[in-house]
This record gives structure tokens, sequence and C-alpha cells, in this order.
């Protein structure tokens, strides 16, 4: 055993190495889980309509609303807003972890238990870039650009990778919370 | 005397170290020992062209008949090659044939990953990087298990390394990819120093007095590669390690001389000077100017240079001669 030990060191410290990242990334996250699922809309931080017929959406009471914007004098864009810069409404499923498109008629019927990015359970969401999840690494910094819904609660995080709306990094907002 | 008389009379001044084992095989004739080794060498040369040929001849087989060759025949002639050269390995793997095995078992090892991978894309399976590491560490297990049963297929543990190495990247680029941290890259700075450490760790082990010659120079090849491993990493993590990393550097230097490892002095060496011009760079040209700084950079080299070769003359010529005559 002693004759072996530098060979048993070798093999064993970079497992220790991975396990140790692996660790620093999950623990944190462990039972991190809302209750309810997220509304999110993106293109939603226009105050202006620079094509016709533009909305964002806004909630009230418990429904969420199309609220059409007044088209600034000065554009002289005609016709819709391009397909990339109409506001679209989503729903994230934190079981399912993905994000599923609905129409605004599907929207009518969801009720909104909390409006903002806190959930009635105390979660908190944000869309931004992530890896705010490095664990002891954090000390050292880094960032990764990753574009996601990054979930905290009592100082744990977790991040939720969503490709749909990674070029939104601005404009995507999150209306509310609804049940599962 | 005669020849007991004789061997008797070695084997006291051996006991009581007048002699060595340098001293008595330097009495044998040198000159036929030279012609004998001098023929094995040119053998050793003509295995190694003809094993880069069948290597180069199988590139060139796939490069220039790839779409007219079927899913099968593309399977067969990577991965297919890969296993023949194995078995085939193994079958030559005499004293007499020892390099040719060494040549077919390295070829083989190359092709492998490249006949799964070939093999995958045939079966419009994507290789992700999660299917790639449990590749790379079949491969690794693969070349372990190979050295243990041929203890003379000294390759197979300089792959089962190389192997093992490269699945430890590939395995941590699967866990960061999967917690949305694939830029990460001061995580694989710390994997890197942890392999370096690992390399180094696997040479002191096959340096022993008591190892086989090759098993020897594996070592000195893995004390080259951790120390790259380690300053490497160290050198590019930047903050509070643009403090630590000098201890590392004055640490490599003072443990290539312990473990007599020319490689480590080199890279120590190149990696000192590295770290000055970085130093200088981000923290003293501004107040000091850099006609002044390369001025100091300058005499450092010098000495540094000067200092190397010192340490060189001083600890590792005599290990070397003796080595060299061990063999």
């Amino acid at each position: 055993m002693r004759k072996n030990l530098p060979v048993i060191v070798a093999i064993v410290l970079p497992i220790l190495v991975v396990v140790g990242v692996l660790i620093s990334i999950y623990l944190p996250t462990v039972g991190l889980q809302p209750g309810y699922n997220l509304v999110i809309a993106s293109n939603n931080d226009k105050a202006w309509s620079y094509y016709d017929e533009e909305a964002r959406y806004v909630v009230v009471g418990q429904k969420i609303q199309r609220l059409d914007l007044k088209k600034q004098e000065n554009s002289k864009n005609i016709g819709p807003a391009p397909e990339s810069q109409i506001s679209r409404l989503y729903i994230y499923d934190f079981d399912k972890e993905q994000i599923q498109e609905i129409t605004y008629e599907e929207a009518q019927n969801l009720s909104i238990i909390k409006a903002g990015n806190v959930s009635p359970d105390g979660y908190r969401a944000i869309y931004s870039q992530g890896g705010n999840n490095l664990g002891i690494f954090e000390i050292f910094g880094g960032y990764s650009r990753d574009y996601g819904l990054v979930i905290s609660k009592n100082g744990k995080s977790i991040f939720k990778k969503i490709d749909e709306l990674w070029n939104n990094y601005y404009g995507t907002e999150i209306l509310g919370w609804i049940n599962k | 005397m005669n020849k007991q008389e004789v061997l008797q009379n070695i084997k006291t001044l051996i006991d009581n170290g007048q002699l060595s084992k340098a001293d008595i095989l330097g009495l044998f004739n040198t000159e036929v020992d030279s012609k004998k080794k001098s023929s094995l060498g040119i053998i050793n040369i003509l295995y190694g062209i003809g094993g880069l040929v069948i290597f180069a001849g199988v590139i060139a087989l796939i490069v220039q008949n790839w779409d007219s060759l079927g899913s099968f025949a593309r399977v067969l002639i990577t991965l297919g090659m890969a296993i023949v050269l194995y078995i085939s390995s193994i079958m030559v793997l005499t004293r007499q044939y020892n390099v040719l095995a060494q040549i077919l078992i390295s070829v083989s090892y190359i092709l492998f990953p490249l006949g799964i991978g070939v093999m995958l894309n045939e079966l419009s399976i994507n290789p992700e990087i999660g299917a790639m590491s449990i590749i790379g560490i079949l491969l690794t297990v693969l070349a372990v298990i190979t050295y243990l049963l041929f203890k003379d297929l000294i390759f197979s543990l300089l792959f089962s390394v190389f192997f093992g190495t490269i699945s430890a990247y590939l395995v941590l680029a699967y866990i960061l990819e999967k917690a949305s941290m694939t830029y990460e890259f001061d995580i694989y700075l710390y994997l890197t120093i942890a392999l370096g450490i690992t390399h180094a760790l696997l040479a002191y082990a096959f340096t022993k007095p008591q190892t086989r010659v090759v098993l020897r120079r594996l070592g000195g090849l893995f004390y080259g590669t951790g120390t790259l491993g380690v300053l490497i990493g160290a050198l590019s993590l930047g903050g509070v390690w643009d403090v630590l990393f000098i201890f590392v550097v004055i640490g490599t230097f003072l443990l290539s001389v312990y473990v007599h490892s020319r490689g480590m002095l080199f890279f120590s060496s190149i990696f000192f000077l590295g770290y000055l011009f970085k130093i200088t760079g981000e923290y003293f040209a501004g107040s000091i100017g850099w006609p002044i700084a390369l001025i100091l950079i300058g005499i450092i080299t010098i000495v540094v240079a000067i200092g190397t070769f010192k340490i060189n003359q001083k600890y590792f010529r005599n290990a070397a001669q003796l080595r060299s005559q061990e063999n």
C-alpha cells in the first residue's frame, strides 16, 4: 500500500477535483424548487411603438393584459414589427425544466397568483447571465455567458438555462407566478 | 586465481562500496555491444517508419475514398484496423519484436477514438461530451488493463495516462456544460494543476531505482508534462496566484534537483522568466518604464540561465552518466 501511495494519490487527485467541482455546483442547489411556474414576456421593455400595432404585456389584478403602444411620431416604419421584435408570452415549467410559448388568448385563461419576480413561496427569479453557482470558485471571479433564469432563496441559487430567449437579454420581463 | 575466487573478490569490493555496477559493465567489450546496439537501432527505426507508413496509409485511404465507402467499410478501416493492430501488438510481443509491438499498439490507440467516432457517426449518433467522456474512460481502462496484463507494452501505460488526462477534462467539461458554466476557464486551470501533480507523482513512482530503464524514461517524460501542467495552470490563473506562483516555481526548481529531472528544471526556468515578463508588464512597467524593466529582465534572464546551467552541471551530469552506463 505504502509502496503504491504515489500512484494512488496520482489517480485520486484529479477525481477529487472533479468531485469537488460537482459538489460545489450542485450542493447549493439541493432542495431549490419553486412551487409555482413562471410567466415571462419577451421584448417587453418598450415604451413606444416604432412599427404599427406594437404592444407589451402587463399584469392587472390577476390577469395578463395587452397594452397597445403609441407609435412614436418620428418613426417612418410602416407595417408590423419584425418577428424578432414582437413581444411574446412564455410559461416556464419548473418540473419539466422547459419553456413554452403561449398565445395571448391562452394567457387570458391564466390566473396570476403573484405579479413580479418574487414567488408566493419566497423565490426570486431574475433573467440574466448565468454563473452565480460557482461555489468555492466564486472567490476567484469568473462568469458564464449563458442566458437563463437565476432562481434564488435564502442565499442559495440555481441557474436554469433558457436558449429560446438568449437574444432578448434586456427585453425579457418576469410577469408573475401561476399554479403548477 | 580461479573464476570463483575472482567473483568472490568482486563481491567483497561491491559490499565495501569500492566497486560499482558501472565499473563492471565498463569492463565488457563495448565495441561489440555498440555494433549490436547499432543494428538493433536500425531495425527499430525501420519498425517506426513502417508504423508511420501504416498510419499514413490508413489516413490516406480514409481521406481519398471516404465518400465512396459504405458505412460498414468506414467502420472496418478505422475501428476494425484499431482492433486488428491491438491484437497484432499483443501477438508479436516478444523481446525481439518489442519495438514493433509498441508501434502497433500506439497506432491502434490513435485509431480507437477515431474508429469509435466514425461508428457513432455512421449510426447517426452525435457523440456529445458526455458520451465522449465515457469513451475516454473506457479507453483509459483498456490501456491500463492491457499494461497490467502485458507489462512489456510500455506504450499502453503512456496512452493510459494520455487517455486518463483527456477523460478528466471531458468529464469536467460535461459537468460544467450541464451546469451552464461552459466558460469557467479557471476551473479547467485548477484541473490542469491537479493533473500536473498527477503526472509528477506517476513519474516519481516510475523512476524509483528498482524500476526498469524504459519505465524510468517514461517517468522522465511525465516529470516534464507534470511540471508543464502545474506551471501553465498556476501562471494563467492570475489574481492571488500571481503571488503564489513564485513559491510554486521555486518548489519545482528544488524538486527538479531532488528527483533529478532535467525536464522539470527546463520548464521551471522557462516559466520563471515568463512570470517575470508577466509581472513586470502588469505591475511595474507603468512605474519604472519598459526600458528599465527590460534591462532588469535581461539581467535576471542571464542569472537564471547561469543558475540552471550550474544546477544541471552539479546535480544532473553525474546521474545522467550513471544512467547511460547502466543502460
